[in-house]
């Protein structure tokens, strides 16, 4: 190795090179077919690292990396740095918290622990949770008795854990063992289960902190700024060239200062040295001369002058205390805030200043070379931050303010003159606010931290139920930070560097399009790693220190800077020896696998990073192009002998991030490589996500057919887990799923396999019955009779029985046979709930609940029958249909009331309406339903299922769903399932359609999928060929039964009196807007005043014709009355909309006298 | 009905027979009795299958809409459909269905004692009449004595229990294809292939054995010792066109001639093992004849839909 | 509860260990054998008719 880093000085355009050149070989070698064979081969054997590596790193790792990390390392850091209590009144009182460890998850209940299993918190509403343990040594007692006593394991709060983190009870279990413990295999874990509901916490999307980035403003002007996050600050600081002048940005000040000042105040008070700094070039001195110059101007010349300059501008707080040392304040805001990634030690100004002089260096590489501009849509300049992350701010916050609190009560305990004897720090940690507050953020998805100024809302989201492969979907996706702002495109478009970090494909349509992604298969996002020993270990390598540089070496010719997680650490005189050497110790196992060594040949700099957040994938290591893997490694890896760990360890395959790609030559294929490349893809269609990597033959598709698919796999009804039925929830089940008989390597590797969601339905491509317009599908009954499509709706309903503040409660009562409604509570037992296996109907009452009338006030007991009103609860369910009860559960809550949770279950066999797509964004409706024998058939017999209109195709563009019928119907014909892979076909992962053409012959079709039909009606052949085979098609939780609704008359709106809106209220349909614009144009007046007016909400008015305004009837005169003339002489009686009434009479209220002018009609 | 007889005299031609297979040849009459007598084999004979389920015990995984709906589509024998009542205009029972004349009651009890996964299935359904009982594949697929397999209903493990109590009617695939005695039913018209022999003399031995291959379906073969084209097998012909495409591409239009035959069918017949598939033709022709009678009946009388019950319940139906 | 009505116990069976626990209102939601706190209502005595469609 060593020599391709070498060589490659602009990696795009050589790259460029390569691919062309690379056309031109395989065009060439297409003629020898066996020189052809043999590379392909090696290169169809490297796919098997895919599943070990899924099964290594799993599906979810990354959510799982960062929680383990957070668990083990990142709490125990938080408490290091927070670790004392100190009373304020007596500091010889403290606390010290010595270790702090995550239990495993338990409960507590009247004194017994008990391990708790993840799907006993789900059944019965709880939190899984993980008792947060420290070992505490703190000072007991007072004034002159005083011990320090150690108390080990105290439970301080509760810790919501991620389930098969390695604090879960799943961690490690094997698959028997998570059945017991009734847990699906599959399942990848990375939620959280909080009051019984999962909880995915979002990947947020972010601009990478500690980093220069450079660009421009609206103004034109350019802009370099750097957000900064240490442990103790998070800032941000924008260095920016206005008007040919360079001001400095800050927050703490009310002004743009200009940056010579902040330079001299920083103690850089030659301004030759700062021009040095930033470098000899004439035409960068050229361009800090005005600022020289205007500093000059205000007569600026010395730190004391600079800094009495800056102190003019500095914000004052209203909290400042007057007596605060002004002096102090600015050199506390350099030294903090300014950027607050660049340490200050002993008062030591000069990182910062060279900090500086960099920033400037880009800015005006920016200005002389418009390329110099960082893109902020590059994921290189992104950070993925993962659950571990935010629970750590939520934590720290939590801890930080539980610590204050901890101080405050101890301190008021302190200063109370009499006291009980004992003072027992440690009985005053109170671990419910830590608890509280996680939970309820986590729940909420409002993290709301006023220290580290963090405000954002639909972090966490309830995990998608609905199918296998939506939930999987739900763990890997990545939320924008930054609100949407709807009109740029560019954080919308797909940008090259997401190349097998995100998915291409797999982003919602219309507002979040773009913003919200989804990580690609292979991808991983790293945790934070040790920073002091890669320090250490760059100095050893020949990094010179900043502290022995003067201002002229830094940016000499042929050295390079070496910035370390954005902070400049020094400079090295043979960068890509430097980087090389990095690299081998990373492949010999040496330092982190996930540090990347990024040489910049544009800014001169060698970048490594450590830091968490950044997306990265295993790529295979070539020498001069020749894989690192050979055959033999793959022999042992399917022997077993060889683990996906070992080829890491070994230097075999490397992780890269997206900036350390750019100094990489990545060729698709081994035989596609050339002596300069350096890595090897392991497989092509690893860019696509999980979602997106079950559609057959994706890259024969028109790119959004794609992308709506992605949308619709997650809608699809199908199998959900192995625990399915024992689900309490809402659920869509598939009564018979199916696997998909054309399947995909992705679809194998998540397991799609085993939890399909769909069936494979024999489709005749053809027009039939007209039924079948705008992507309607004809059904076969006789195929629904057999169970196609048929699916299970469960349904939860959750009854409460509350306890109230004067000791009374609800209560569930026993149903009498001689009751009103007695044939309404057929279903229930003599407990008063439904019984399983009933068959229950719409108004049937399942729990037959009783509140106490009065509840609140004096405490009673003993409460007569007559003191309970009814709150039975009713079954609101499809009319006619007969619904069964599947399940009741009975627990306790949190509160220690009875909690009784039923479980309605319904079969439904498809209809006309209901929505089924295939895997290519085809979705249509059931347009009718058709008997078998009126159904076209074969000569052999064979009967399509579903019959699709061919207009579906040419617009559409979806080639690969022919493809997959072709590949479905020679699957089924020959007894294999056939593969359709992304990008497959090279590597022997998709079947071509010639191979499948070959097939279809041999099994006696013809090759192009078409059959000879005749018509079922008539008898008589049909005038074409019939497109006909098995496409896997899936039903969309999209049903009519849910959506279907009418009315006549019903319930209305209390303030206008109008009809309600919804379905669930039983709603009325508007005539809107525009309905009533149609109305008006076609001049239909009387139907315009029947649907506005009488069927809406038609109001009789007293109208007073000399003033105008409304009065009212008086029922004993029986006549109407005008208040403000106060006689009933001038009243005439109308009609007219409530809501009219209504804003005449709020105008009123406003001081706005509407009057009613009447004329004869 | 005055002047010229349109009547004809179809011939049927039985080819092969099996229990649950027919395939026949149906000549001299045309598509509409060719496809009417496949539509009445799939939607009209009657059979019976499983139609109320009553469930004492589940105690499965699947729940009871699914057992009873898997239930429904188990074949049962129903040797005795024809001569049995529809339910729904039996007179015994005042139409509950349940009576002897029109309906057949199953009871199924398993429950699994053991550790091993016990497979309940219809040859567990206990029947009330010997002549109505679910279909054996056994000897049909030539399975061995000791497989005896019937048709899975569920698994159970351990202590799960089923107990159950269904009423089998009769019923026509029409209503719910669970009565449908057809698995397939499909026919062919019988390809007429005429080789221009002229033509075929001009080509050569390579043009010759070119063009044969070309067909995907072994329908020509060259007889090597006299160098002719022969049809061997034209039923074997899918109607692909491929011969056709390949004479033009070789300069030969017209090499070869292919029409279906219009009043010759080749019929394929495979029964689920309700009633044999001999038995299912027989039937089915039984039943259009009553079709037919129904339609010279009604038009004398416009009552004589009511007359004919059963059947006119067939006419309205379609 | 009603006086006319003594509370019978219905029997419940638990969600671990499957034992068949008596309760009467207002009793402890918890298993006798296990401990286990979610029970589950047995299945209807009544027979329940389906059509097989």
């Amino acid at each position: 190795m060593g020599v391709p880093q070498d060589s490659l000085a602009d990696p795009p355009k050589s790259s460029k090179n390569q691919r062309f050149r690379n056309g031109k070989q395989v065009h060439h070698m297409d003629i020898d077919k066996e020189l052809l064979a043999a590379p392909i081969k090696s290169a169809k054997d490297k796919f098997a690292l895919i599943p070990e590596f899924l099964k290594v790193r799993g599906l979810v790792k990354q959510h799982l990396d960062s929680f383990n990390y957070f668990v083990n390392t990142g709490i125990k850091k938080i408490v290091r740095a927070n670790d004392r209590i100190v009373s304020g009144v007596d500091p010889s009182i403290w606390l010290r918290f010595n270790n702090i460890y995550i239990d495993k998850p338990s409960l507590t209940t009247d004194g017994v622990t008990t391990e708790i299993a993840p799907h006993t918190c789900r059944l019965s509403d709880m939190t899984y949770s993980a008792p947060i343990r420290v070992d505490v040594e703190y000072v007991e007692g007072s004034h002159d008795q005083k011990r320090i006593v150690t108390r080990k394991a105290v439970e301080i709060a509760r810790m919501p854990i991620m389930l098969r983190s390695c604090c879960c009870t799943l961690y490690g279990k094997t698959e028997s063992e998570l059945a017991i413990l009734g847990e699906c295999p599959l399942d990848p874990g990375g939620y959280f289960i909080i009051k019984g509901n999962e909880k995915v916490l979002l990947i947020q999307e972010q601009l990478s902190k500690n980093r220069i980035i450079i660009d421009m403003d609206k103004k034109g002007n350019v802009n370099a700024s750097v957000t900064s996050s240490s442990e103790t600050i998070k800032s941000k600081t924008v260095i920016q060239m206005e008007k040919q002048k360079i001001y400095l940005d800050l927050n703490q000040f009310s002004k743009k200062i200009p940056i010579m000042v902040v330079m001299k105040a920083m103690g850089m008070t030659s301004d030759q040295e700062v021009v040095q700094m930033v470098g000899r070039d004439p035409r960068y001195g050229a361009l800090l001369m005005p600022s020289i110059e205007e500093c000059a101007k205000e007569g600026i010349y010395t730190k004391e002058q600079a800094l009495l300059y800056l102190e003019s501008k500095v914000k004052r707080s209203m909290f400042d205390r007057p007596s605060s040392d002004n002096d102090c304040k600015v050199t506390a805001v350099l030294r903090d805030i300014f950027i607050a990634n660049v340490p200050v030690c002993r008062s030591n100004f000069r990182p910062k200043c060279i900090y500086v002089a960099v920033m400037l260096r880009r800015i005006m590489d920016a200005i002389l070379n418009k390329d110099a501009m960082d893109d902020k849509d590059y994921v290189g300049n992104k950070r993925l931050e993962l659950s571990g992350q935010s629970i750590s701010l939520l934590f720290e916050d939590l801890f930080k303010t539980m610590i204050s609190e901890v101080r405050k009560t101890v301190d008021n305990i302190l200063t109370k003159p009499s006291r009980s004897s004992r003072f027992d720090l440690a009985q005053y940690i109170r671990k419910d606010s830590i608890s509280h507050g996680l939970e309820r953020t986590l729940s909420t998805g409002n993290f709301d931290l006023k220290r580290f100024r963090m405000h954002r809302t639909g972090m966490t989201q309830v995990l998608a139920r609905l199918s296998f492969i939506g939930s999987l979907g739900q763990m890997t996706r990545t939320k924008p930070q930054f609100e949407k702002s709807r009109k740029v495109s560019g954080p919308r478009a797909l940008q090259p560097s997401q190349w097998g970090m995100l998915c291409p494909c797999d982003t919602p349509e219309g507002e979040a399009c773009g913003l919200v992604k989804n990580l690609a298969l292979m991808a991983h996002v790293t945790t934070d790693e040790e920073e002091g020993p890669l320090i250490s270990l760059c100095k050893c390598l020949g990094v010179e220190d900043l502290e022995t540089l003067s201002a002229e070496e830094l940016h000499s010719p042929n050295s390079f800077l070496v910035l370390f997680n954005g902070d400049i650490l020094g400079k090295h005189r043979k960068p890509q020896r430097f980087a090389t050497a990095m690299r081998k110790l990373r492949r010999a196992g040496k330092i982190g696998e996930f540090v990347s060594v990024f040489v910049n040949e544009k800014q001169h700099c060698v970048y490594i990073a450590s830091d968490g957040g950044r997306v990265c994938r295993p790529l295979v290591i070539a020498d001069r192009g020749i894989s690192r893997v050979k055959e033999y490694h793959m022999q042992e890896l399917n022997a077993g002998v060889r683990t996906f760990n070992d080829f890491l360890s070994d230097g075999l395959i490397e992780y890269l991030d997206v900036n350390e790609q750019n100094n990489a030559l990545i060729a698709l294929y081994e035989d596609e490589a050339t002596t300069e490349t350096t890595h090897i893809e392991i497989e092509p269609f690893t860019i696509l996500g999980v979602i997106a990597g079950l559609i057959p033959y994706p890259h024969h598709n028109q790119s959004p057919r794609n992308t709506y698919q992605c949308a619709m796999g997650k809608q699809a009804m199908g199998n959900i887990a192995y625990n399915q039925l024992r689900r309490i929830d809402l659920l869509y089940l598939l009564v018979y799923p199916q696997r998909p008989l054309l399947t995909t390597k992705t679809i194998e590797l998540v397991g799609f396999d085993k939890l399909g969601a769909g069936q494979n339905a024999t489709v005749a491509v053809m027009s039939y019955s007209g039924y079948d317009i705008e992507d309607a599908i004809v059904m076969n009954k006789a195929s629904l009779d057999r169970g196609f499509g048929r699916c299970i709706l469960m349904k939860k309903f959750v009854v409460a029985n509350q306890n109230y503040n004067n000791n009374t409660q609800d209560r569930i009562i026993r149903p009498s046979k001689d009751e009103v409604d007695s044939g309404k509570m057929q279903v229930l037992d003599d407990d008063g709930i439904a019984a399983p296996g009933e068959i229950i109907r719409s108004n049937d009452i399942y729990v037959k609940k009783q509140v106490p009338i009065v509840t609140r006030g004096a405490i009673r007991s003993g409460l007569k029958d007559s003191e309970y009103r009814s709150a039975f609860q009713k079954y609101k369910g499809p009319d006619g249909e007969s619904c069964v009860v599947d399940k009741v559960a009975l627990f306790s809550d949190t509160h220690n009331n009875l909690c009784v949770k039923v479980l309605i279950r319904h079969t439904r066999r498809p209809e006309v309406g209901d929505k089924f797509s295939s895997r290519h964004g085809q979705k249509g409706v059931c347009g009718t339903i058709v008997q078998q024998e009126d159904f076209p058939f074969s000569e052999r017999g064979i009967c399509p299922d579903l019959i699709m209109n061919p207009h579906g195709f040419p617009s559409r563009m979806t080639v690969g769903k022919m493809i997959e019928l072709l590949g479905g119907k020679a699957g089924v014909s020959c007894g294999k399932f056939h593969y359709g892979s992304a990008f497959g076909e090279p590597s022997g992962h998709a079947d071509k359609v010639e191979a499948i053409s070959e097939t279809l012959v041999r099994m006696g079709f013809s090759y192009d999928g078409k059959d000879f039909l005749c018509s079922g009606i008539t008898g008589c052949p049909l005038q074409a060929y019939i497109f006909m085979g098995p496409i896997y098609y899936q039903k969309l939780k999209h049903m009519v039964l849910d959506k279907m609704h009418a009315r006549g008359s019903g319930p209305r709106v209390s303030l206008t009196r109008q009809p309600t809106e919804g379905k669930a209220r039983n709603g009325g349909l508007r005539v809107g807007e525009m309905e009533r614009d149609c109305l008006i144009a076609y001049g239909a007046s009387m139907l315009l005043y029947e649907r506005l007016m009488i069927s809406s909400d038609p109001f009789e008015v007293q109208v007073c014709r000399v003033c105008g305004l409304l009065g009212y009837y008086n029922h004993k005169m029986k006549a109407g009355i005008c208040s403000s003339c106060k006689n009933g002489d001038n009243i005439s009686t109308m009609k007219l909309p409530y809501a009219c009434k209504l804003l005449i009479q709020e105008l009123q209220s406003m001081n706005i006298v509407p009057r009613l002018k009447l004329a004869e009609a | 009905m005055e002047g010229k007889s349109y009547q004809r005299f179809p011939r049927v031609k039985i080819r092969e027979m099996r229990h649950d297979y027919l395939k026949f040849e149906l000549r001299d009459t045309d598509a509409s009795v060719a496809n009417a007598l496949r539509r009445v084999m799939i939607a009209e004979v009657p059979t019976v299958a499983i139609d109320l389920v009553e469930i004492e015990i589940n105690s499965s995984v699947l729940n009871d809409e699914f057992i009873a709906h898997r239930l429904g589509l188990i074949p049962l024998t129903s040797d005795r459909a024809m001569s049995m009542r529809f339910s729904r205009d039996c007179d015994a029972c005042d139409g509950d269905g349940q009576c002897e004349y029109c309906s057949v009651e199953f009871h199924l009890r398993a429950r699994c004692h053991s550790d091993q996964t016990l497979d309940v299935t219809s040859k567990e359904l206990l029947s009330s009449d010997h002549t109505v009982v679910p279909v054996d594949f056994s000897d049909a697929s030539g399975y061995e004595a000791s497989e005896q397999r019937g048709i899975i209903i569920v698994k159970l493990r351990r202590g799960q229990e089923l107990r159950l109590r269904a009423i089998a009617r009769k019923g026509i695939g029409k209503d719910h294809a669970k009565w449908s005695p057809a698995a397939t039913v499909t026919f062919m018209y019988e390809p007429d292939i005429r080789i221009n022999e002229e033509m075929m003399d001009t080509l050569s031995l390579e043009e010759k054995t070119a063009w044969v291959d070309s067909s995907p379906t072994k329908v020509f073969e060259l007889d090597p010792s006299t160098g002719k084209v022969l049809v061997v097998d034209p039923e074997a012909y899918t109607y692909d066109d491929e011969v056709i495409k390949k004479a033009e591409a070789m300069g030969k239009p017209g090499l070869v001639d292919i029409t279906a035959k219009e009043d010759s069918f080749i019929f394929t017949v495979e029964s689920t093992g309700a009633i044999k598939a001999s038995q299912l033709l027989l039937n089915a022709i039984e039943i259009l004849k009553q079709k037919l009678d129904a339609v010279r009946l009604s038009e004398d009388t416009v009552e004589a839909d009511d007359q004919f019950g059963e059947l006119g319940a067939h006419m309205r139906g379609g | 509860m009603d006086p006319q009505q003594p509370a019978e116990p219905v029997y419940y069976i638990c969600g671990d260990c499957g034992m068949e626990i008596p309760l009467k209102p207002n009793d402890v939601i918890q298993c006798r054998e296990c401990g286990y706190r979610i029970l589950y209502k047995k299945r209807t005595r009544r027979i329940v008719q389906y059509e097989a469609r």
